[in-house]
């Protein structure tokens, strides 16, 4: 009867390496991929061009379809509790058939925390509200007045060095079948004092 | 130990904030200095500014008035969803080659209303320290 031997890890490790060497297989498996790799980039990259394509084509379009957007506001800042009409106006556009105007005021704080080497920027909207809006049509192109009430109890507008503020804004919103819709903005600042307070 | 009494605690923006501190530290400061300041809280780095500061005299006990006016254009108290704005009085002993030491009187700001349109008008209440 042969006597058993004990297992050698050596033995075994030797015949193995002697079955030849494992960098050929993966060179020749890298040589099979990269292509495919090659191939997969260039479609990303023709995907992302026309997707970018695509939306500055539409802000062309909407661009010139309905013109600069601007909206007078009736004096450089507001109170807490004011309300006011702002007026609405496009110039260098069209009125497409069906459009709508939305308006919404705003009241957003903004604040900016650094992380490692990035800086980073939270925002929270603490008060949002659907402007009235009375449409004033003109010849060639989209005019409106929108009513714009700030509450008594918001916080001013804030600016409180360089990591937080408060920002008070109008965002307005025009729409019709068959255009790409179009959003501006427009700061209103609103002072700390409260409407009818003695100033 | 470091004091700070302050006549009122709610001011308006506009409003004078008027007090008195008094210290007593453990050796010689190099400056004592009393200064009214709002700083931030919250999501956002901190945002720190002194509107106003008035240097003492630099004795290892001491007493002191102060009497500050509050920037009309704010900004006032707040406590919001990621910002919080402190409004405080604070009093700075600098000590040398030992840790300063210091004490705050938190005061709330508020915009300027009409008592007689808004009775009950309370937008803002900051944290209390």
């Amino acid at each position: 009867m042969a006597e058993m031997q004990p297992y050698d890890a050596r033995k075994r490790v030797k015949a193995k390496d002697s079955s030849g060497s494992p960098w050929l297989g993966i060179g020749f498996g890298a040589a099979i991929a990269l292509p495919f790799v090659f191939m997969g980039l260039w479609y990303i990259g023709v995907a992302v061009a026309a997707i970018t394509g695509l939306l500055v084509a539409r802000g062309a379009w909407a661009n010139k379809t309905w013109g600069e957007v601007g909206v007078t506001l009736p004096g450089s800042a507001v109170m807490m509790g004011e309300t006011f009409v702002a007026e609405m106006r496009t110039v260098g556009g069209e009125s497409p058939d069906g459009y709508a105007v939305d308006a919404t005021l705003v009241c957003r704080e903004a604040a900016t925390y650094r992380s490692g080497t990035d800086k980073t920027t939270a925002h929270s909207k603490v008060h949002l509200a659907t402007c009235t809006v009375a449409d004033r049509s003109h010849d060639g192109g989209v005019a409106a007045d929108l009513e714009v009430s700030i509450p008594r109890s918001g916080p001013p507008s804030m600016k409180l060095g360089s990591n937080n503020k408060i920002e008070w804004y109008i965002e307005v919103q025009l729409r019709a079948p068959g255009v790409p819709d179009i959003s501006r903005r427009f700061d209103v600042r609103v002072r700390p004092i409260v409407f009818g307070a003695s100033q | 130990m470091i004091h700070i009494e302050v006549l009122a605690r709610q001011f308006e923006c506009g409003d004078t904030v008027i007090g008195s501190c008094a210290w007593a530290v453990e050796k010689a400061p190099r400056s004592v200095r009393v200064m009214l300041e709002y700083y931030t809280e919250g999501r956002g780095d901190e945002d720190r500014r002194a509107v106003a500061t008035k240097n003492l005299t630099a004795t290892e006990e001491g007493d002191a008035s102060f009497e500050f006016k509050l920037p009309t254009g704010g900004p006032v108290s707040y406590n919001g969803d990621l910002i919080r704005v402190i409004w405080q009085v604070r009093v700075l002993c600098d000590l040398p080659w030992a840790s300063d030491s210091e004490e705050t009187a938190v005061i709330t700001v508020r915009a300027p209303h009409d008592p007689t349109v808004d009775p009950d008008y309370s937008p803002f209440e900051p944290p209390v320290a």
